[in-house]
């Protein structure tokens, strides 16, 4: 894949398993890991700048968080720019995704 | 466990961010380690599993580190992405820049290697400025390394500046007497010495030879500071007549001749037949005084004469300069005794003058001037170079300019770029000088072959530390100078416009610039060139000067004599004549003669003398001088001198005929202007004599072709030598030159030559073998030398200077491609555009030309006193220089001019 094709992708996972609640990045990384089924796979060396970048971009917003019994960490949440941007990077996604499917005809083989 | 936030500190780049954000950062890059080898733990893994995993996670933290940079300086990317991919080398150096934070020496390392790659990059450009340079600076390294061993040297002595040399007027000998007043009276040196040179038939030890003397008084070398190798130096209760014959030995004599044996002192030597006691081994003193291999006391000499007031005998004082005494106030010291002497002894001594010089000064003498002026003509060299490589960096700035604008945009300060482009020229001219500093290796020795012996003599070049240290400093200089200029155009360019064009930005600072450079370019050039031609000029007028004698094919040598022979005046005469007709038997030789006096061009020592139907004058110093020349008959057919009057020297002119005497045209001019000379008589003092007038020729340049006015007042007078008074033999003899005209190369005659004279007395010895074609040519080394220089300089200052205005005046027809592409859709020809480009080019030659004039009038007057029969301003110089400049610069702008009429309109205008 392109770079730019998986930084759209991966922006748009991260977006979306902030959508409910905050998490910090490693479980973020865990999280896409393991709902992908291992498929997708996060070094640290992306993940971390593109939190960085959604954070510059205030789509994001990260906190020290220091929960009962576990270490401080950086928790990020949606921000209300993150939330409205959201539908409108799924819409282009699943476009995406449309267009590659007609290309490559996977949907009707 | 692990301390993970001391891993990542140690491991993660410098990130350039604020100090928060960054710590910020490494603690939560930490957190996930941390996460992932607890993971790792509760799963089951050993320690070292736990950790391995952990460090997995992050396997490149360049990247890591780069791409966090790219997240918070999202702006600055957006630029460096849409830039070019030559440019990004420009951003990843800033960021790297950036992550490393600000310390001068780090970014100094970087400058270096930016500056390396961006000459890397344009390795045309890179091998032109370091070629330019490396010209420039090897040539002044080289004139460097000389002006370092000539004027520079340290004479190896303490305070050597306190030493001064004392002469009677500007550089007469002091008499003895006189001499041993001024220990006596003087209160300005402490102590004051004598010496002369002389040479001396080395006896007893091996072959016979000649050997080049110093007779010195006791203090010579206490007031240079010297001590002897080994044994003592000469005592004052030695420094007189009677006392037991003494002698120092030279180094270098010591080990030639005796083998560097240390047994050698309280043995004795043969000099001139006289045994001497060697006390001691003394250094070379050849740096400063001319070599000697063995010194005598001086006072032990047993020379009447040298007894007398008022009469010198190439003795030179010295004299060291008392705490606190300054030069002036010694001189005024000096001249006080010398008011003293003259009136305590007016028939001597009236009109007694003396100076002093320093040492330095007296054994660097003409060479200083010499030096100076290469000095200052290779600077100019130096400076055209700098101009040159200033305007290939503003060509070359140009197309800089966008990755300027994209540095800058990203917040590089304007000081940051200057010295980013100012680290760029200064390594150019690192490079340059290095390769420069090979070129002076060379050019030293090439300058020292062809330099005169004396420069040779008194130090010659020295590649030390110091010319190092110069050639590095000048090359950091160079670098600044010729790159300020670039850098603070480069540095200022509009941002905003610089990228929307995409580096083609306005260039009408540049072009200006480039054109001022030009002009001075041309105008240094000029300068040099000038100065090169008028050296030129002078030495064609020099070598076209008539000698009065013809030089070639003429072989001259000395004889030293037997020591029973040298001693006994009769003697030798017969010797000499024996000698003479022996030479003239010999094959290939049309005549020879002796030459008791001055050999042109050698000698210089004059005889006061008087009418004798005139008045005696008061003293000596009153009366006229001539040069003396005590000859056989065959002088004026030898030398070819013409016979203007009356009859030469012949052989009838013996001990017992009346004194004859033949004077040159001058004397007989300025001394009887009005009346006819012949028959008159002359009283000449040293020898004592009436001698009669028999004849008049023509005049000799004694004191070199390019003899001065002054000089011009000179007399010359001949005598037969078999007239010299038997008792003056001995120190003359010690000055005899024996002349040869032969039909062969002179100098094939030499081993013919020196058969004859052991075939007459095996205990001669002869020496000084030289042909009066290369005397001729030693008197005008130093001009030629000079010339030679200067030649080689201007050369290079033309060549610098085309190539400049090549450089210059293609890279401005090529930025106005577009501009002649219109003109010639328009309509115009192409000679129009040949034209058009040609005039630009020549307007610039004509002022640097302009310029140049104007810089050279008044320079050039400096140059006068190294000038012959050429005034500093010669107008057929200018002149010619001036034309010689137009049409070679004419050429250098016909290249690209006939390159811009040749533009198809078409391709121009597409190429917007």
């Amino acid at each position: 894949m392109q770079p730019e094709l998986k930084k759209g992708t991966a922006e748009v996972l991260i977006l979306s398993l902030l959508e409910d609640r905050a998490r910090h990045g490693y479980e973020l990384a865990k999280l896409i890991e393991k709902r992908s089924r291992g498929v997708l796979e996060f070094h640290v060396a992306s993940l971390y700048p593109m939190l960085y970048r959604l954070e510059r971009r205030g789509w994001i917003e990260g906190r020290w968080l220091e929960k009962a019994g576990q270490r401080r960490r950086r928790f990020y949440k949606l921000t209300a720019a993150g939330r409205r941007a959201l539908p409108e990077q799924r819409k282009s996604w699943r476009e995406f995704i449309r267009a590659i499917e007609r290309v490559a005809q996977v949907g009707n083989a | 466990m692990r301390d993970w936030k001391q891993y990542v500190r140690e491991h993660l780049p410098p990130l350039g961010l604020s100090g928060a954000r960054e710590q910020e950062i490494t603690d939560e890059i930490a957190q996930q380690l941390e996460d992932a080898y607890s993971e790792a733990i509760s799963r089951g893994s050993t320690r070292e599993q736990a950790e391995a995993h952990a460090e997995a996670q992050i396997c490149d933290w360049n990247l890591l580190a780069q791409e966090i940079h790219r997240a918070e300086h999202p702006i600055t990317h957006e630029i460096a992405t849409r830039a070019p991919q030559h440019l990004r080398s420009a951003f990843d150096e800033e960021n790297f820049r950036k992550r490393r934070g600000g310390n001068v020496f780090a970014d100094l390392f970087q400058d270096l290697r930016y500056a390396l790659r961006m000459l890397r990059k344009s390795p045309g450009f890179t091998a032109i400025a370091v070629l330019t340079l490396a010209l420039g600076i090897g040539a002044n390294t080289a004139i460097f390394s000389v002006v370092n061993g000539v004027l520079l040297q340290q004479l190896p002595f303490p305070q050597p500046g306190r030493v001064m040399i004392l002469h009677r007027d500007q550089f007469s000998s002091i008499p003895y007497l006189e001499y041993l007043d001024l220990q006596t009276q003087n209160q300005s040196f402490d102590p004051i010495a004598l010496s002369r040179r002389d040479s001396f038939s080395l006896t007893g030890s091996g072959d016979a030879e000649r050997i080049p003397v110093r007779m010195i008084s006791a203090d010579f070398f206490s007031i240079l500071g010297m001590q002897p190798l080994a044994g003592r130096v000469i005592r004052a209760d030695e420094d007189r007549q009677g006392a037991a014959p003494v002698a120092l030995l030279s180094e270098g004599l010591w080990r030639r001749k005796f083998a560097a044996d240390t047994n050698i002192l309280g043995k004795s030597i043969s000099l001139n037949g006289r045994d001497y006691t060697i006390i001691g081994i003394m250094p070379e003193i050849s740096k400063f005084f001319s070599k000697s291999d063995v010194y005598l006391a001086i006072g032990q000499w047993a020379q009447p004469s040298f007894y007398r007031r008022g009469y010198g005998f190439g003795t030179v004082g010295i004299g060291r300069l008392k705490p606190g005494v300054s030069l002036l106030q010694a001189r005024a010291d000096l001249t006080r005794i010398a008011k003293n002497l003259a009136s305590a002894y007016p028939k001597e001594d009236t009109g007694l003058k003396f100076s002093a010089i320093s040492l330095h000064e007296s054994s660097v003498g003409e060479l200083q001037q010499t030096l100076l002026l290469l000095f200052g003509a290779v600077g100019f060299v130096l400076l055209i170079t700098c101009v040159n490589v200033a305007n290939l960096l503003l060509a070359r700035a140009n197309s800089r300019k966008r990755e300027i604008a994209v540095r800058m945009a990203m917040g590089a300060s304007r000081f940051r770029m200057i010295r980013q482009l100012l680290t760029e020229t200064v390594l150019l001219a690192t490079l340059g000088g290095a390769l420069g500093l090979l070129l002076a290796m060379w050019g030293t020795r090439a300058i020292l072959a062809v330099a005169p012996e004396g420069l040779v003599a008194v130090g010659g070049a020295a590649l030390d530390a110091r010319v190092l240290i110069f050639t590095l400093l000048i090359s950091m200089l160079t670098g600044i100078f010729f790159g300020i200029l670039p850098a603070l155009k480069t540095s200022r360019p509009d941002l905003q416009k610089t990228l929307k064009e995409g580096g083609r930005g306005s260039t009408g600072g540049h072009r200006r610039v480039q054109s001022l450079l030009i002009v001075s370019e041309v105008a240094l050039a000029m300068v040099l060139l000038v100065g090169a031609g008028l050296m030129i000029r002078s030495l064609t007028r020099v070598w076209a000067v008539d000698p009065g004698f013809d030089p070639h094919n003429l072989l001259t040598f000395s004889i030293s004599l037997s020591p029973t022979k040298a001693t006994n005046g009769a003697k030798a005469k017969t010797t000499y004549m024996q000698l003479l007709e022996g030479l003239d038997n010999l094959p290939g030789v049309e005549s020879a003669s002796v030459n008791f006096g001055n050999l042109p061009m050698t000698g210089d020592s004059d005889i006061p003398f008087w009418r004798e139907d005139q008045k005696k004058p008061d003293s000596e110093n009153q009366m006229p001088d001539a040069m003396w020349y005590a000859v056989s008959p065959e002088y004026l057919s030898v030398m070819r001198i013409p016979l203007l009057r009356g009859r030469f020297i012949t052989s009838r002119d013996v001990e017992t005929a009346p004194a004859v005497a033949v004077i040159d045209e001058r004397m007989a001019r300025k001394l009887f202007p009005n009346e006819d000379p012949l028959g008159k008589q002359l009283h000449l003092t040293f020898f004592e004599e009436v001698v009669q007038i028999v004849g008049i020729v023509g005049d000799v340049k004694h004191n070199g072709l390019a003899a001065t006015a002054d000089d011009e007042t000179q007399f010359q007078l001949y005598m037969p030598f078999r007239q010299v008074p038997d008792a003056l033999m001995p120190i003359l003899g010690n000055n005899v030159t024996t002349v040869l005209r032969t039909s062969l190369p002179p100098l094939q005659l030499v081993s013919t030559v020196r058969q004859e004279v052991k075939a007459v007395d095996d205990q001669q010895v002869m020496y000084g073998e030289n042909t009066m074609d290369k005397i001729l040519e030693g008197s005008l080394a130093y001009r030629r030398f000079s010339m030679l220089l200067m030649g080689v300089f201007a050369a290079l200052a033309l060549l610098l200077a085309c190539v400049g205005i090549y450089g210059v005046i293609s890279y401005l027809a090529g930025q106005r491609t577009h501009e002649i592409g219109i003109r010639m859709a328009l309509g115009a020809e192409p000679r129009h555009v040949l034209l058009l480009v040609l005039s630009r080019g020549m307007l610039l030659q004509l002022l640097g030309v302009g310029a140049g004039i104007a810089i050279a009038v008044p320079l050039m007057r400096l140059l006068s006193s190294m000038l012959f029969g050429v005034k500093p301003t010669d107008p057929f110089t200018f002149a010619g220089v001036a034309a010689l400049l137009i049409v070679v610069g004419l050429l250098a702008c016909y290249v690209p001019a006939r390159r811009a009429s040749r533009v198809d309109p078409l391709v121009a205008l597409r190429y917007e």
